[in-house]
């Protein structure tokens, strides 16, 4: 057991845990930040996938030593006072999601995407988000909803 | 499915056999509605019909329409949300016929009591809007009848000049506007009319419209609570390694590594049981889910392989053909199938194969349960509620009213949820601890014990004659698959199609779509390459084989139209097109636009024509294509689960592969406009895919492919 300082969603938190545990299983079980999807356990399907100082990461094979110290967002930290982010918008306006299940890897995934190329070429959109398994086959919705949150950012 | 169901007989007449003996009114108030609000009771068909029992309490109150004071309007009833949108297509029904304000219109959590509400609660067969569709209508038409008149006696109206719209009663000559939350008091006390009368078509505004969306909001900010997310106070996590070779059992296990690990609570042992789908095994119980996983993987265990330590998919497949030459069993017969074709002008004699299939929903199968000594609490993602209680009560000895079980949201099924091996599992090794396990299976344990999609091979033979029309067709499907054999909607005078069946200890299941995949792959293919020896296009070819006023005829010409069947490609592109056979009252066809990049294909474009009746919520019915076209798509390009020395030989997404966006095509769905009553469409979508892209495949390259998944050159 050690103890490590984790940045998640702004607040600073204190978590005793074995060094090589999964960032992922840590914001589960230990924080209850659930949204944080279990898919895979090997980095193939990114549902887990978090902000890592704005980059997109997959929770599941990172170790806690590793994330410590760093700005880590969740997908409970997108929306501020309940107010969605544009990808969140565009995502309830185009009815993205199916099952849902792997969407936090979707959202979090435009979102570090649309920071890099707010307005993203369909090379970059299959470039970034190629890794992010959907099984209810929603990508042309997340294609598009991309699309849509770009423009809601230009709006905004 | 395999798993064990406790069928009750026992069923509630009225409001004293509610669960726990709660009266209506406190049963609707743990739904959400308040006491004083207008309730309609009303019975939603069984989800699938299982004998007398069911039968005779098919018209037993199982789904309620309560109007709140406020005017919401609420749903209570048993069918769970798998990411089909089922949710949207009833919520739209009920506004309709009411006249509610769509976004005032909210279901109440999945009952947790399924045995005491009266239905086997399942949700699966693209049925649940089909059964639903004039229950949910005349319960929402009697709802709107007893508010009009309540506002017709307030108002000294005669009922006739009143309708409803948007939460309100209003008069057709506009002076009149009465929002329902003033009028539920007064209809509350008004007795239901037998036969309301239901809107037309015509009157819709909702339906077929609008899309109601009412899961969105939590999927997308990640407070959605599904299985694999329940957290009860004091909980224990819990995973199993498997024999690995189906059948196989438990020698002997070391665990002393194991226990070194902190966090470890125990191990014990799980005893297989065939009926119920569950595999000997060995669980660990541990203070975190990851310590759980490394204890697990400090085990030493030994296994005894048992009969199929050499049970091979390539030697199945064999054993398929073989049978496939064989006389059918039990055939379907028109005509005279053997002069027909001995006399025809041209002939095909075609062997095709479709290999076993997995799921693989993203959510991994999970299970949580509690089980007190007088008591049960289980929450199950799973496409069954009424199985996993049968299963809680024969595993815990306890009464089915004593059990509880939560559905939360749930992360994908396609089938598989269908199988209550998950929850056995879990309430096996709950039964051991005074606190909650959640059982978590990882994406290896997913793959590698599946209820997996069968293996099949066709033999197919089929006669043209002179003019190019097919006079006799036989198909002879070998499988171990318990679904229907292959099904010809092609006019064909002389016919001879059934299903020889072979068995081993391959855990099979239901998969989207179930045998019209194959039995569309096949057909389809087969009627692809009569059209090519007969020198005709393929479409118009199946239309010559089609009545003009038959639905599939229909379906054919509109994805023509929609697809330009027939103009000119960039080069290197080929379309390919096939139909499905009718599922769930739906009829599909679709249009594959293709080309072949590095030897393998590639999907541009799919063109998509859906009849399904009445499209409830159209939003709905488009992403449940879309959604069946890339799953269908994904099979053809990469779906084979192999089994080598008994065990399947995949274990995560690098080696049975998904789909991903960069292969994803467009895909325009088109629906017909109709007014039967509404079809299913959880998967009519997936079966013409395959047969598309490979008819395509043929145009580009002259490749027939008979053999899923697509590898080119394979000879």
């Amino acid at each position: 057991m050690a103890t490590y300082q984790l940045q998640i969603n702004g607040e600073s938190r204190t978590i005793d845990a074995e060094p090589d545990v999964p960032l992922l299983w840590v914001l589960r079980d230990e924080m209850g930040l659930t949204g944080t999807k279990f898919g895979c356990g090997m980095g193939l399907c990114r549902s887990c996938t978090v902000l890592i100082d704005g980059a997109s990461s997959f929770s599941c094979m990172l170790p806690i030593s590793s994330a410590a110290g760093k700005a880590i967002t969740t997908i409970e930290g997108l929306a501020e006072d309940g107010e969605l982010t544009p990808v969140q918008q565009a995502w309830v306006e185009l009815d993205v999601p199916q099952c849902g299940y792997c969407q936090t890897g979707q959202i979090m995934t435009a979102t570090h995407l649309l920071s890099d190329h707010p307005q993203p070429s369909d090379a970059q959109i299959d470039a970034y988000m190629s890794p992010v398994v959907c099984r209810c086959g929603t990508y042309p919705r997340v294609k598009a909803a991309i699309k849509r949150a770009s423009e809601l950012f230009y709006e905004a | 499915m395999s798993q064990p169901v406790t069928e009750s007989t026992d069923y509630p007449a009225g409001e004293a056999a509610l669960p726990d003996g709660l009266t209506r009114r406190q049963f609707l108030r743990r739904a959400g509605v308040s006491s004083g609000a207008l309730v309609i009771a009303f019975n939603l068909p069984l989800g699938r019909q299982a004998g007398a029992a069911e039968a005779a309490q098919r018209m037993q109150p199982n789904a309620y329409v309560a109007i709140d004071l406020d005017g919401t309007v609420t749903l209570v009833n048993d069918k769970s949300e798998i990411g089909q949108g089922i949710s949207d297509g009833y919520v739209n029904v009920l506004a309709e016929e009411i006249g509610a304000d769509l976004a005032k219109v909210r279901m109440a959590p999945i009952p947790t009591d399924p045995s005491s509400w009266g239905s086997r609660m399942s949700v699966s067969g693209s049925r649940s809007m089909r059964g639903a569709w004039s229950s949910l209508r005349t319960a929402g038409a009697q709802a709107r009848s007893l508010l009009v008149q309540a506002a017709a006696s307030r108002a000294g109206a005669s009922a006739d000049s009143l309708y409803t719209e948007a939460g309100f009663v209003r008069s057709r000559s506009g002076d009149l506007a009465i929002p329902f939350s003033e009028l539920v008091a007064d209809a509350a006390l008004l007795q239901p009319p037998e036969n309301p009368t239901l809107k037309d078509p015509s009157e819709f505004t909702i339906i077929g419209k609008q899309d109601a969306r009412m899961r969105i909001r939590d999927q997308v900010t990640g407070k959605a609570v599904y299985g694999m997310d329940v957290q009860p106070e004091g909980l224990l996590y819990a995973t199993i390694e498997r024999s690995p070779v189906f059948g196989g059992s438990l020698k002997s296990y070391d665990d002393s590594s194991a226990r070194q690990v902190p966090g470890f609570v125990r191990t014990l042992v799980v005893e297989p049981n065939s009926r119920a789908g569950v595999h000997a095994g060995v669980a660990v119980v541990a203070e975190s889910y990851y310590a759980a996983a490394k204890a697990r993987a400090a085990l030493r265990v030994q296994w005894d392989a048992g009969a199929n330590a050499n049970l091979d998919s390539d030697q199945v497949l064999e054993e398929l053909k073989q049978i496939s030459t064989r006389p059918l069993e039990d055939p379907e017969v028109h005509g005279d199938f053997d002069a027909a074709y001995s006399s025809a002008a041209r002939q095909l004699d075609a062997t095709y194969s479709s290999p076993f299939l997995h799921h693989m929903t993203m959510e991994p199968m999970n299970c949580t349960a509690h089980v007190r000594a007088d008591s049960c609490e289980v929450w199950a993602p799973t496409q069954g509620q009424g199985g996993v209680q049968g299963t809680a009560a024969s595993l815990t000895g306890l009464e089915e009213s004593s059990i509880t079980v939560h559905t939360p949201h749930i992360g994908g099924g396609f089938g598989r949820r269908l199988k209550g091996d998950f929850a056995y599992e879990a309430l096996y090794v709950a039964r051991e601890f005074d606190r909650p396990v959640k059982l978590i299976w990882t994406r290896e344990d997913d793959v590698r014990y599946g209820g997996y999609r069968p293996m099949s091979v066709l033999r197919g033979q089929a006669g043209l004659d002179a003019q190019g029309r097919v006079q006799a067709i036989s198909m002879t499907l070998a499988t171990q698959d318990r679904f229907g054999a292959p099904h010809i909607y092609y006019d064909v005078p002389n016919v001879r199609v059934g299903k020889n069946s072979a068995s081993n200890d391959i855990p099979t299941g239901a998969w989207r779509g179930i045998h019209h995949n194959h039995s569309a792959f096949y057909l389809e293919s087969m009627m692809d390459e009569l059209a090519h020896l007969a020198g005709q296009d393929p479409l118009q070819f199946r239309l010559n084989h089609l009545a003009d006023d038959s639905p599939y005829a229909a379906v054919l010409r509109e994805v023509a139209d929609k697809s330009d069947w027939g103009s000119p490609l960039p080069a290197g592109r080929a379309r390919g097109v096939a139909l499905g056979g009718e599922l769930a009252g739906t009829f599909v066809a679709q249009v594959v636009e293709a080309s072949i990049e590095d030897g393998k294909p590639v999907v541009h474009r799919v063109v998509c024509a859906v009849d399904c009746g009445i499209a409830v919520s159209p939003g709905s019915v488009k992403a449940q294509a879309e959604g069946s076209i890339l799953y269908g798509l994904t099979a053809a390009l990469y779906g084979e689960i192999n089994i080598r020395n008994g065990g399947v030989v995949q274990s995560n997404f690098h080696d049975y592969m998904p789909l991903r966006m960069n292969e994803s095509p467009e895909i325009e769905i088109h629906i017909m406009p109709s007014e039967r009553d509404p079809g299913g469409m959880g998967e009519p979508g997936v079966p013409p895919l395959m047969p598309a892209l490979t008819g395509a495949i043929y145009a580009l390259t002259g490749e027939r492919v008979r053999d899923m998944p697509i590898r080119l050159n394979r000879a």
